[in-house]
């Protein structure tokens, strides 16, 4: 099988003009320049991966899980990125940058454990309740809220530390 | 009940995340810091107030039923130290001006120090021994971002050794928390307390963790021979912050020392008491000799952290009730004092051009300073009239009477040199003809605000100890066993 792309003649500094969405070897700064192949599936992983992370997050309810799984996996689906096509577009991807993703995190963490205080319950007692949508009622909870916070702490911190020794090379 | 013992954790971690936000807004962010430290001091004092009355504070995060929820319980020990801290806090954040090296600059510095924090508000409200070193490592990655802001390598080699020897610390505790779930079947501090055997016959494996707590506990306080990280990191902080470190993080050590040997496992402890109390010890006279032997202000007084130290353990090692309350009656003068003194530093610094005592002098032409200095350094030494006469004499007494002379001529002979290394601070800085005729120059009267406010509570403890001294004797009372 030869994808068209893939012709024998094609440098390695062409490469990344004939892929979109993909910055040039310049703008790396490093004359390392990633094959096509290699871009076209990290942007298939960085998919799944962060799907993976909102499944793990919302399955950790019930069963092993999580929103501290759920940070990690999306972590790496953004360090795939910044292996593959450097820091910089890393960064741009998160669009804001990581010590706030985790700041929002922690926010929405607090922000859950808050409606338990107005009704005089304990700070973070989770109330539960169901919402009708398409395929019978859905279960959200407060505890979710606070599963996603987790999620984006963890994301934010990682990625923090991560992409921040990746520049430093 | 539910909402005043989250709120010492809640209350600095709403106004880090907040000063988060208004990063780029310095004057908003600067009113949010204030107005969160003010709260966290008015609600420390609300519930001083109340745990006065007899009230306990508590709460179980979740709703969870007994044995699973982490809980929060707030009484007058733990009441007490969040007041003093918020005292603390309020005071470093009231130093006006733009501080002295990039670190205390960056926009960064707010929200870490409310995150600290939240961290310290968390160890002295929780009733959890896991919760407990949770808390523990909040204040560690928000202390360690505080010393690594700076970005110099000197920044970085001391959060280095801070970090070696705290996450050490740390790992040691986390052992030492999972194998007393094993033995006592809980990590809530009563009902812990009654899984270790009470007040009976606990078991020698109870007893090695307990221990292996206690080591882990005294690095986190910088007692003997583990003390060695703090005179290496503090003295790269600016001093508004080093204040709050010198002021609260080993005193948590001390306070969590405290909770162990008083509350959860007075009898496993028991036989831990002895080797404590020499420990204790030796922390007073190696701080006390590194204090007199130092030249730089900032490492002068990280050493006197040390002693002082020494002297709070040396009152838990005694093992009685009236030990314990004598413990937090210096706990309470020793974070106020030491506070301060490291404020003044910060004026002396700003004054005098500089921390080193051969480059200093002439500083006594300066009244404000020279009377804003001479009432802490004058309560370190423990002269009357000073909280710190009333906490080492109470130490010193308790130790006579319990028959422990050497100990209480130790403490009286550490006493004598803290005299002899507060005399050469004020002879090199404040007497000698000042080096440099260009200083001492002028401080604004505003920098002056929080350290007299922070001078005249000690002196307020000093000439009218009674109220603090029967709170305390009331806060030594810790559940089951405490009150031996």
């Amino acid at each position: 099988m030869r994808h068209p792309e893939d012709t024998p003649n094609t440098a390695p500094n062409t490469a990344p003009n004939t892929a979109p969405n993909t910055v040039s070897g310049a703008e790396l700064g490093s004359a390392r320049v990633p094959s096509p192949i290699v871009l076209r599936a990290t942007r298939i992983l960085y998919r799944v991966l962060l799907a993976a992370a909102v499944l793990l997050t919302l399955r950790g309810h019930h069963e092993p899980g999580g929103g501290f799984v759920g940070g990690l996996f999306a972590a790496v689906a953004v360090l795939t990125v910044a292996l593959v096509q450097g820091p910089k577009v890393a960064r741009r991807r998160l669009r804001v940058t990581p010590i706030q993703v985790a700041a929002l995190g922690v926010s929405l963490a607090v922000a859950s454990g808050l409606p338990a205080l107005v009704t005089g319950q304990p700070f973070l007692t989770h109330t539960i309740g169901y919402v009708p949508m398409v395929g019978g009622a859905w279960k959200v909870s407060t505890a979710l809220l606070f599963d996603f916070g987790v999620l984006l702490c963890v994301l934010g911190s990682v990625t923090g530390f991560c992409l921040r020794l990746l520049e430093s090379r | 009940m539910n909402l005043w013992a989250v709120l010492p954790v809640l209350v600095p971690l709403a106004t880090a995340l907040l000063c988060l936000a208004l990063q780029r807004r310095p004057v908003a962010q600067r009113f949010v810091s204030l107005v969160g430290g003010a709260s966290f001091l008015g609600i420390a004092v609300a519930l001083v107030l109340g745990t006065a009355g007899g009230a306990v504070y508590e709460t179980r995060l979740g709703n969870w039923p007994q044995p699973f929820a982490i809980r929060l319980s707030i009484d007058a020990l733990g009441a007490a130290l969040l007041a003093v801290s918020g005292a603390v806090l309020l005071a470093l954040l009231a130093v006006p001006g733009r501080g002295e090296c990039a670190t205390a600059r960056s926009p960064l510095v707010p929200p870490l120090v409310h995150g600290l924090m939240a961290g310290v508000g968390g160890a002295f409200s929780t009733a959890d021994l896991f919760n407990l070193y949770v808390w523990f490592e909040v204040m560690l990655i928000a202390a360690l971002g505080l010393i690594a802001l700076g970005r110099e390598r000197r920044h970085l080699d001391a959060a280095l050794r801070y970090l070696v020897l705290n996450a050490l610390a740390a790992v040691l505790l986390l052992c030492a928390v999972g194998g007393l779930y094993g033995v006592g079947g809980s990590l809530d501090f009563d009902a812990l307390s009654l899984g270790l055997g009470g007040d009976g016959s606990p078991s020698a494996a109870a007893t090695a963790l307990v221990a292996l707590a206690l080591l882990a506990l005294l690095i986190k306080s910088a007692a003997f021979p583990f003390g060695a990280w703090l005179p290496a990191a503090y003295p790269v902080l600016p001093t508004p912050i080093l204040a709050l470190f010198a002021g609260l993080l080993t005193k948590v050590g001390a306070y969590a020392v405290l909770r162990l040997v008083a509350q959860v496992a007075p009898a496993a402890s028991a036989p831990l008491l002895e080797p404590l109390g020499w420990i204790a010890a030796a922390t007073m006279v190696t701080g006390v000799l590194g204090a007199a032997y130092h030249q730089d202000l900032r490492r002068i007084l990280s050493f006197h952290v040390i002693s002082q130290i020494g002297y709070i353990l040396l009152a838990i090692s005694l093992g009685t009730r009236a030990a314990f309350a004598a413990a937090l009656v210096y706990t309470v003068h020793h974070i106020l004092v030491k506070a301060n003194l490291f404020l003044i530093a910060g004026l002396v610094r700003r004054s005098g051009g500089s921390f080193d005592l051969r480059h200093l002098g002439g500083l006594a032409s300066r009244p404000a300073l020279a009377l804003v200095f001479a009432i802490p350094a004058a309560s370190l030494i423990g002269l009357p009239l000073t909280s710190g006469f009333w906490a080492k004499l109470t130490v010193v007494k308790l130790c006579f009477a319990e028959g422990r002379y050497t100990f209480g001529v130790l403490a009286l002979l550490v006493g004598g040199l803290t005299l002899y290394s507060m005399a050469k601070v004020w002879i090199e800085a404040f007497w000698k003809e000042p080096p440099d005729p260009y200083y001492p120059r002028r401080v604004p009267k505003m920098a002056f605000v929080a350290t007299f406010a922070l001078a005249a509570l000690t002196l307020a403890l000093g000439v009218y100890p009674e109220p603090l001294l029967v709170f305390a004797e009331l806060a030594a009372a810790l559940g089951p066993g405490g009150a031996r």
